[in-house]
């Protein structure tokens, strides 16, 4: 799906003459924070809330290249991959089956810090359905973790002193405990 | 171009929303921030409703037993346990090995019951009360002590006593002369059913409802007078009782008697009841008083509590129910119960529905009459149901799938007591303790309503077709002058709303309007003539409907003039419905006075028009009205019919 872009210039649409119907799905051209030019199938891009809007909103024209400062190009290629999945299979009759297969794969392949990225490029992009399954994807793998593993997932800093991490810690000291022995 | 960037903590709230309650209580610890958002009260209300929505919440039943320590089985000790069910997300979607019919246990964790209790309590036995949004309310059977418990973060409160509510029942005189004092002759109750536990969604508190035992009194007279039971309510927020001084547990001569506390739900407390007479001549007391089962709801916003009938078949006469139960099905109210119809079709189980909660038409939606009896608890899931074997020695339970008929016993044994069981779901982080150790500048603002309970009950539940009726005396012209007077010089010194004068010939009549009309003028025909009313003197009672009024005499014996009073008010009760008449008064007062108020009142009536107490009057008018008794102005008190009776001097 994705055209390497030489230069700037935005790419025209095909128009037909009035009237008939053109065979080719109509893209949406988006560039990303590193300067990648991608081209996506106007279904895909629609299931993006920020484009949609972007384009819908003051009408405008797909000739417009639409920047995603916030998105480097390698999660731009995942969310694609994702959305162009769903959409995909959104149809089929065994949607949910075929959908919970591709999600396994798809986390499969991923770090937690990836993971994290992507949620928050879904979170930019506005994917409800995306967000929603990362979201849970990142749950689902820190729900055993112990405090320092989360904080250096999210990056967040201590700012505890002992005696109040202690007392803290005090409040639940049965949730410390037994991590991997969970039914949940 | 319109910018809608959604902070980097959002993400951060979204992924911690949908964490089960351990992960979240230690990751309060991940830094200042994560604490502040995992313990705000937004944060979880919205995790709570986050994870009733989608299928990673899983429901868990809580229930005691009794365990042996050793073979011999001497040595028990009761435990709850918390059985955890599997639910259909984790299995393979193939479902080779699960069941599809019944849930499937995955886990069973006995509970220590925690160590803060006293020692009083710990002796004692603890009963489930019942649950909401992930909190257990318990109570100790011997000292009243009432837990609030959250098994999913460990968390529990021990409330205090409260100091408002008699431990036992209140008797006052002696029925029969002869009859030992203070030993109850007609109400029995069970003392742990008399608390009620939920959540009022107007003011985000949690609420636990203590309906004390009914008072009794033999004023020596030959009548057994029924009180209604006195109520005082805990909320967490004070973590305190007050007293509620509720005039909505009576009619103008009935009591409402909560029993048995069922469920809570969305809003409301739901008890089975009855309704009693209240003033009753004491040779009947065994079967007269009683008039009939009903439901009586509490309104944990309003504070007021509320009547509702059951489906019409359980009033048959030959209809024998029992073993009914409110529980939550498929997000509304369903009641169950044993059926015993005939000789030919024996004891069935029926479910009804409390359906449509704005109609006023159709009220219960019978489901499903299902030939099994057993005990049921809880529901699983809306179509599994689980069910106490009250047969099995060894006090086993099952889930029964209601669309298959099949039944599955669960891998656990030894219950004890099947009635202390909730199913509920374990995965709520709601705090009772309340307030935070640490105090942090940096937190979240606690924008906007809770997302807890949202939906506010209509009240037209309680407007359903069935509306409630009395029939009056009505006075003569001169006599309501009088009474009148009297009745505006008590409010003015003691409030209360402006009575219509009148004699309660027949009170809390439950039917629709066509019915009771077609009722109503049958009555002509069978009591037709008028008859003498004489007072007999001034009462004071403890009812907010009788709290000051003038007894008028009322006699069996023939001789006696009151007699044809007596038998008048006895005709047009059956001609209602009802076994026996009821206990004529004429009230001056409506309201809940102290003792003070009342010795006050008494003389205050005698400033006003001495001559009152010694009146006696020709009844030459019934009338029919209709009811609103959760009016307190009576200003919707409307007349509906009225005929004249023949009276000769």
């Amino acid at each position: 799906m994705s055209t390497p872009a030489e230069n700037e210039a935005s790419i025209k649409q095909e128009s037909g003459p009035s009237g008939t119907v053109q065979d080719k799905p109509k893209k949406i051209v988006v560039r990303t924070g590193d300067g990648e030019v991608f081209e996506l199938k106007e279904e895909v891009a629609m299931e993006m809330e920020t484009i949609k809007t972007f384009f819908m909103e003051d009408n405008i024209s797909y000739e417009t290249v639409m920047p995603l400062t916030n998105v480097d190009s390698w999660e731009l290629v995942k969310v694609i991959e994702y959305c162009s999945k769903y959409v995909e299979l959104k149809n089929k009759e065994n949607f949910h089956k075929e959908l919970k297969a591709f999600q396994d794969e798809f986390v499969k392949s991923m770090s937690p810090k990836t993971l994290l990225s992507l949620s928050n490029v879904a979170n930019y992009l506005e994917i409800k359905y995306f967000l929603d399954f990362i979201c849970q994807a990142i749950a689902d793998h820190i729900k055993s973790k112990d405090v320092e593993y989360v904080r250096e997932l999210f990056g967040v800093e201590n700012d505890f002193t002992e005696e109040e991490y202690e007392m803290a810690k005090t409040e639940a000291p049965w949730a410390h405990e037994n991590l991997d022995k969970d039914l949940y | 171009m319109r910018e809608v960037h959604k902070d980097i903590e959002d993400v951060v709230e979204q992924i911690l929303s949908t964490l089960p309650p351990k992960s979240l209580m230690r990751f309060k610890c991940v830094s200042k921030r994560w604490y502040a958002l995992i313990t705000d009260p937004r944060f979880v209300a919205k995790h709570f409703s986050i994870s009733k929505q989608n299928n990673r919440c899983t429901p868990c039943v809580l229930l005691k037993r009794l365990l042996h320590e050793d073979n011999n089985g001497d040595q028990t000790q009761k435990v709850f346990s918390l059985l955890k069910f599997r639910n259909n997300v984790d299995i393979d979607i193939d479902n080779d090995g699960g069941d599809d019919e019944h849930s499937f246990v995955s886990g069973v964790e006995d509970i220590d019951i925690p160590p803060c209790l006293s020692l009083k309590t710990q002796g004692s036995s603890l009963h489930i009360v019942g649950h909401c949004n992930g909190i257990v309310c318990l109570v100790a059977a011997l000292s009243g002590e009432v837990i609030l418990w959250n098994p999913a973060i460990h968390d529990f409160k021990l409330l205090p006593l409260q100091p408002y509510l008699p431990d036992s029942p209140e008797i006052v005189g002696s029925p029969l002369p002869g009859w030992p004092k203070d030993v109850p002759i007609s109400i029995h109750r069970d003392y742990m059913d008399n608390l009620g536990f939920g959540f009022d969604p107007r003011s985000n508190d949690y609420k636990v409802v203590n309906i004390g035992f009914p008072g009794v009194e033999h004023p020596a007279d030959g009548y057994n007078i029924n009180l209604p039971p006195k109520t005082a309510i805990y909320t967490l927020s004070s973590n305190s009782w007050r007293e509620m001084k509720t005039f909505s547990l009576e009619t103008q001569s009935t009591i409402l008697l909560p029993d048995r506390f069922q469920v809570y739900f969305k809003g409301m407390c739901y008890w089975l009841g009855r309704e009693l007479h209240k003033e009753i001549l004491l040779f009947d007391a065994m079967t007269d008083e009683f008039i009939r089962n009903i439901i009586i709801l509490f309104d944990m916003a309003d504070e007021v509590f509320h009547d509702m009938l059951l489906p019409d078949s359980l009033y048959d006469p030959n209809v024998l129910c029992f073993n009914m139960r409110l529980l939550v099905w498929n997000e509304s109210v369903a009641l169950f119960g044993m059926r015993n119809g005939n000789s030919f079709s024996g004891s069935s189980f029926g479910i009804w529905v409390m359906d449509d909660f704005d109609g006023p038409k159709s009220r219960w939606t019978k489901h499903i009459s299902f030939d099994l009896i057993e005990k049921p608890l809880a529901f699983l899931k809306s179509d599994e149901i689980l069910m106490a074997d009250t047969k099995d020695t060894k006090g086993r339970i099952f889930s029964y799938n209601l669309s298959t008929k099949r039944l599955k016993y669960l891998p656990i044994e030894s219950m004890q007591d099947d009635s202390a069981t909730v199913v509920y779901d374990n995965y709520s982080i709601v705090s009772i303790l309340g307030g935070n150790e640490l105090k942090n500048t940096d937190r979240y603002t606690n924008a906007g309503s809770s997302l807890l309970e949202h939906s506010s009950f209509p009240s037209s539940i309680i407007d359903n077709e069935w509306h409630s009726y009395s029939v009056w005396a009505i006075l003569p012209d001169d006599v309501c002058l009088k009474v009148r007077k009297v009745i505006q010089g008590l409010r003015s010194e003691f409030g209360g709303p402006e009575i219509e004068p009148h004699i309660t010939v027949v009170g809390s009549i439950r039917m629709t309007h066509a019915e009771v009309l077609n009722k109503f003028r049958s009555l002509q025909s069978c009591v037709p003539s008028g008859y003498k009313a004489i007072v007999n003197r001034l009462v004071i009672r403890s009812f907010y409907y009788q709290c000051v009024s003038l007894l008028i005499d009322s006699s069996f014996q023939n001789e006696h003039e009151s007699s044809k009073l007596w038998r008048a008010t006895g005709f047009c009760g059956s001609c209602f419905g009802f076994q026996s008449g009821v206990r004529p008064h004429l009230s001056l007062l409506y309201g809940n006075l102290t003792e003070e108020e009342r010795t006050r009142a008494q003389e205050k009536v005698s400033i006003l028009d001495e001559s009152i107490t010694r009146m006696s009057f020709p009844i030459t008018k019934l009338a029919l009205y209709k009811i609103d008794y959760k009016d307190k102005s009576l200003k919707s008190w409307e007349k509906i019919a009225e005929y004249n009776l023949r009276y000769h001097n």
